[in-house]
């Protein structure tokens, strides 16, 4: 089977990866170690540990997809950089890619697209 | 204890690099999450996990987060650990190949005796290059007490000091009371000897394991010339070639060994009257251990060179 190559900046397609859920975070504004713990739950219902918050913020870090910024009372924030950015894209065009394979072999998106439709006429009814 | 101490304690296993960058944010983070109540025995695993995965990969062991001289050092500290099991497992075959020539017919003693000879004079090159490696450190060594660092690498400086003075004592008073002994006591027919024999050993593991670690320590914190640090990865390259002919002479040893003195191998402490004695066993486990170890930082300088960042230029 074919891989794609790694590249520095390639983020792992996978909703549940860390990397992916920080930087889904840090796309709405800076955040510090607990406002992503927080906010990464909300959105996704993931609960990320310490350990592994910190393990990511590092690869994060290193490869260029995330900023430091000056610490606020002990609490360093981070935002998501440029190329950060691009690789979030990058990894949510690849999602999406998937999910429209899953709905279309599923059968969902007939479905969703009919229910959609039957909403409109309903809607549009006086 | 204070809160700050409690939460610092629980990041103990990450590299001291590491924590330097990172220590407060997450030790923050953690009084964010539980404040004063107890810290799940999960999150404290899991920190633990992640400590050791960064631990490993700032040694050089996985991962591309080092460069240049960074990657050289790791490295030459792999491949010193890589000797570290080599010294142990050494240690175990230098007891197990005691007398072995009059165990063996004459006709059938050159190859082991190749073989076995490979394993001595590589072995006692081997000690060479490290005891030369250190006196090449040891101006920066100097340096960095000049610098009043000291601080820095106290602990684990005194727990070597304090392990190899205990080996040393051990190991004076062991030989001491084992000429008082028969060789029949000596070899396995004295349990209570047999039990203190163990207990020295593990002091003499101990000492070893500290002063490596010692060692890592004063490395990360000595700035050394590029040429320095070059002639370092060099000897750490040729520590690796040693160590492969340690492994493949004891092998083929043993392997000569088990075809024509396999009583030979079947006897002393541990005895099992087989051919694979568990203490050989354990000793070339530990070789081959030690050989991936120094595999891997082999490979680390070498990319080190082949990378030819700026800083080694």
């Amino acid at each position: 089977m074919a891989r794609r190559t790694a590249s520095p900046t390639h983020l792992s397609a996978r909703s549940n990866d860390p990397t992916v859920l920080i930087l889904t975070s840090l796309v709405s504004g800076s955040k510090h170690g607990w406002a992503l713990t927080k906010d990464i739950e909300d959105f996704s219902g993931i609960a990320l540990g310490p350990g592994t918050l910190y393990g990511a913020i590092t690869r994060l870090e290193e490869r260029g997809l995330i900023e430091p910024l000056p610490v606020e009372d002990r609490r360093r924030p981070y935002r998501i950089s440029a190329s950060g950015r691009a690789a979030l894209t990058e990894a949510v065009r690849e999602m999406r890619t998937l999910v429209d394979t899953g709905e279309q072999r599923l059968g969902l998106r007939t479905l969703a697209r009919s229910v959609g439709c039957g909403s409109r006429i309903i809607g549009s009814m006086p | 204890m204070s809160e700050r101490d409690r939460f610092e304690s629980m990041i103990r296993w990450y590299p001291a690099s590491w924590r330097a960058r990172y220590a407060e944010e997450l030790t923050t983070l953690l009084h964010d999450a539980h404040g004063t109540s107890k810290v799940p025995l999960g999150v404290r695993l899991s920190l633990a996990r992640r400590g050791s995965i960064e631990r490993a990969r700032a040694s050089g062991l996985f991962g591309n987060s080092l460069e240049g001289p960074n990657l050289t050092r790791a490295g030459s500290l792999l491949v010193l650990w890589g000797w570290a099991l080599f010294m142990v497992a050494g240690a175990i075959d230098a007891k197990i190949g005691e007398h072995w020539e009059s165990a063996i017919p004459a006709a059938h003693r050159s190859l082991p005796r190749v073989a076995f000879g490979v394993v001595q004079l590589a072995g006692g090159l081997g000690g060479l290059i490290v005891l030369i490696a250190a006196a090449i450190s040891l101006p920066g060594f100097l340096e960095l007490l000049r610098a009043r660092k000291w601080l820095e690498i106290r602990r684990p400086v005194i727990r070597s000091m304090v392990a190899g003075v205990t080996a040393i004592i051990a190991t004076v008073a062991i030989v001491i009371w084992s000429h008082h002994l028969s060789p029949h006591q000596r070899n396995g027919g004295f349990l209570f000897h047999g039990l203190v024999f163990v207990l020295w050993s593990l002091s003499i593991v101990i000492a070893l394991v500290m002063a490596t670690s010692a060692a890592t320590a004063v490395a990360h914190h000595t700035s050394v010339s590029r040429r320095v640090l070059r002639l370092l990865g060099s000897m750490a390259t040729a520590l690796t070639v040693l160590m492969l002919g340690v492994a493949v002479g004891t092998i083929i040893w043993w392997a000569v060994m088990a075809d024509y003195a396999p009583r030979f191998l079947g006897s002393g402490l541990l005895a099992t009257s087989n051919v694979l004695p568990p203490p050989l066993i354990a000793a070339v486990f530990l070789m081959f251990a030690g050989l991936t170890f120094a595999s891997i930082g082999t490979i680390r300088i070498a990319q080190s060179v082949a990378l030819k960042h700026p800083s080694l230029d």
